[in-house]
């Protein structure tokens, strides 16, 4: 029997190599390329190409009225439009130092954290069908149309939403949205219980999240980021309870935060997030007051005086910021957005070096970015 | 009956100029100015001024968020003790972004930090003026954050970091000439050069008034 030695193969390149991933690659949630540096199947580094969706939403903004930038923000981030328009009718009626009367505070908060279910929704639905579980997207989808239906009602649009104007909303609730968002309230933790039974003790979906994508919570607080991924980590942090805004002080919900900051983690994270949410809708509904929903000293000619103002809430993605900076005109000098997908996508590279390029997928998944919004 | 309702409108020289023209060319910094006080009673911003003296130009609170303005020299060893070894330590950076203010030539770019202190929930918003080519020291070594947001103003602005590990665009495409964000580059203006090469669509005409300014 012949000894078996080390047999070199010269006429194998075994450089590494480069792929790329997209931009046109359902599992990178839009125009994203992310050019990976191969080793085998290991990836040893990448680098994100972004974009290709860059529209200039900043410049825009500062060649536009302050009302008529508001819809820009619901095409930022097109899956929590309603966030997005929280944050900037927010950050001028902080600049403005005008009072929102409590009624409309109060549907601001229910329609903003129906909105993070929809989003969140979206994210499981999305994130499951990257690592191959099917049926949780399907499922996901369904109630996601029932949010969407209220939405409709509400705004007129099911995903450019926007009902929310200086000074308070155009629109009051529609007859029946009480009962309407109070039935699908009732009927949600039902659904959460379902899609955590298809995932929770599901092997396939265990091994491809557990341990993956692991950040500390030191270095996810260098690398900025927010939301969700932050929390993960084990920082129990949330504007909503550390600046509360709007009516958040009232309302009584926890941070869920996780332990291991891997994937899994994220997943629990968000899965919690959405009973708090619920939690805090069903509060909100049953202290709904009567009363006017727009402020009566809101302005018709928006002119915040000279100075700036730095506002932030918690989006289902992280951390939204506006910087506005004021010249007492009716146009703003700048209007700079703090994207949070932006800041949490940078954090791609840090968390799938060693991965599998399957895992890349997942991470991308896991950190929930939104193209529309990393662009602008 | 249209025609006679227009033509008062037209020919009215002295209605235009008693009631119109007054209120259109009010001077665009008519407005009230928010609010602004000087922080005498912190901890935090007198330790700074302690240490770092005449380098910390004005300490405000502008509608009652605190701002610094401090000499760019000393940008980088002032976030550095705000990181390590000030009380409360700022261990985060939300945002870093640039303003252009082309009224003010000698010093018309001003670099925007927004810090926060996750344990004391505090925010601290850092400010600095550049000249016009003026490079600035970069953060990232201090915070990672500070990569991509760094390239996305050098993207925007054309303000160039010293010692940044990879300044690249980042939002638009490599070749591109200009830098939109700044005051002089107009809404509608495109680099017709590199659309026409790499997308092969003919360009806009460079001709007409493409400020779509909205009046």
């Amino acid at each position: 029997m012949t000894e078996i030695t080390d047999i070199t193969h010269p006429e194998i390149d075994t450089n590494e190599m480069i792929l790329n991933m997209g931009p046109q690659h359902p599992s990178t949630h839009g125009v994203l390329r992310v050019a990976l540096k191969l080793d085998g199947e290991v990836v040893t580094d990448l680098d994100c190409d972004i974009g290709y969706l860059h529209r200039g939403v900043e410049k825009i903004c500062e060649h536009r009225n302050y009302q008529m930038i508001a819809p820009y923000f619901d095409r930022t981030d097109y899956i929590a439009a309603v966030s997005n328009g929280l944050c900037y009718v927010e950050t001028i009626e902080k600049a403005l130092a005008l009072e929102i009367p409590l009624r409309a505070q109060y549907l601001r908060v229910i329609l903003t954290e129906l909105n993070r279910l929809s989003s969140h929704l979206l994210w499981l639905a999305t994130h499951a069908l990257d690592i191959g579980a099917v049926t949780v997207f399907l499922w996901a989808f369904r109630e996601r149309e029932e949010l969407l239906k209220i939405f409709e009602n509400f705004f007129g649009a099911r995903l450019t939403c926007h009902a929310f104007r200086i000074g308070g909303m155009t629109y009051d609730a529609y007859d029946g949205f009480q009962a309407e968002v109070k039935d699908f309230c009732d009927r949600f933790p039902k659904r959460l219980e379902e899609y955590e039974t298809l995932l929770n003790t599901n092997r396939i979906w265990l091994s491809r999240t557990v341990g993956i994508g692991i950040i500390s919570a030191d270095a996810a607080i260098d690398i900025g980021l927010t939301g969700p991924p932050l929390r993960g980590s084990g920082v129990e942090w949330d504007i909503r309870k550390a600046h509360p805004y709007e009516c958040y002080a009232d309302l009584e919900f926890d941070i869920p935060y996780g332990e291991n900051g891997d994937t899994y983690d994220r997943y629990l994270v968000r899965m919690e997030e959405m009973r708090q949410s619920r939690r805090i809708i069903l509060q909100a509904l049953e202290k709904l007051p009567d009363g006017p929903i727009m402020a009566p000293k809101a302005p018709k000619v928006v002119k915040p005086s000279i100075g700036e103002y730095y506002h932030s809430i918690e989006s289902p993605k992280g951390e939204l910021g506006i910087y506005l900076v004021s010249d007492g005109s009716t146009q703003p000098t700048r209007l700079r957005i703090r994207p949070p997908s932006f800041i949490n996508l940078q954090a791609l590279r840090q968390m799938s070096i060693g991965h599998l390029v399957a895992d890349v997928v997942a991470i991308i998944g896991t950190l929930d970015i939104v193209l529309g919004e990393i662009d602008r | 009956m249209a025609e006679e309702d227009n033509k008062p409108q037209e020919i009215n020289p002295i209605a235009k100029s008693a009631s119109e023209t007054p209120v259109k060319k009010l001077p665009r910094r008519a407005a009230g100015a928010m609010p602004v006080v000087e922080i005498k009673d912190d901890l935090l911003i007198k330790a700074l001024q302690e240490k770092f003296g005449k380098t910390i130009l004005s300490a405000n609170e502008i509608n009652s968020q605190q701002v610094l303005q401090i000499e760019k020299a000393a940008l980088a060893t002032v976030l550095l003790y705000l990181r390590d070894n000030a009380t409360p330590a700022f261990n985060m950076l939300t945002d870093l972004t640039a303003v252009h203010f082309p009224d003010q030539p000698d010093q018309p770019f001003e670099m925007v930090y927004q810090l926060y202190s996750i344990a004391a929930k505090r925010r601290l918003r850092i400010k600095t003026r550049l000249a016009e080519n003026e490079t600035i020291q970069t953060v990232t070594s201090i915070w990672g954050t500070a990569n991509w947001l760094e390239r996305e103003v050098y993207d925007l602005f054309g303000i160039r970091f010293d010692e940044h590990p990879d300044l690249r665009r980042i939002l638009l495409p490599t070749g591109w000439v200009g830098h939109p964000l700044r005051k002089e580059y107009k809404l509608e203006y495109q680099d017709n050069a590199w659309v026409e090469e790499n997308l092969q669509i003919r360009a806009l005409p460079t001709e007409g008034d493409f400020t779509g300014k909205f009046e």
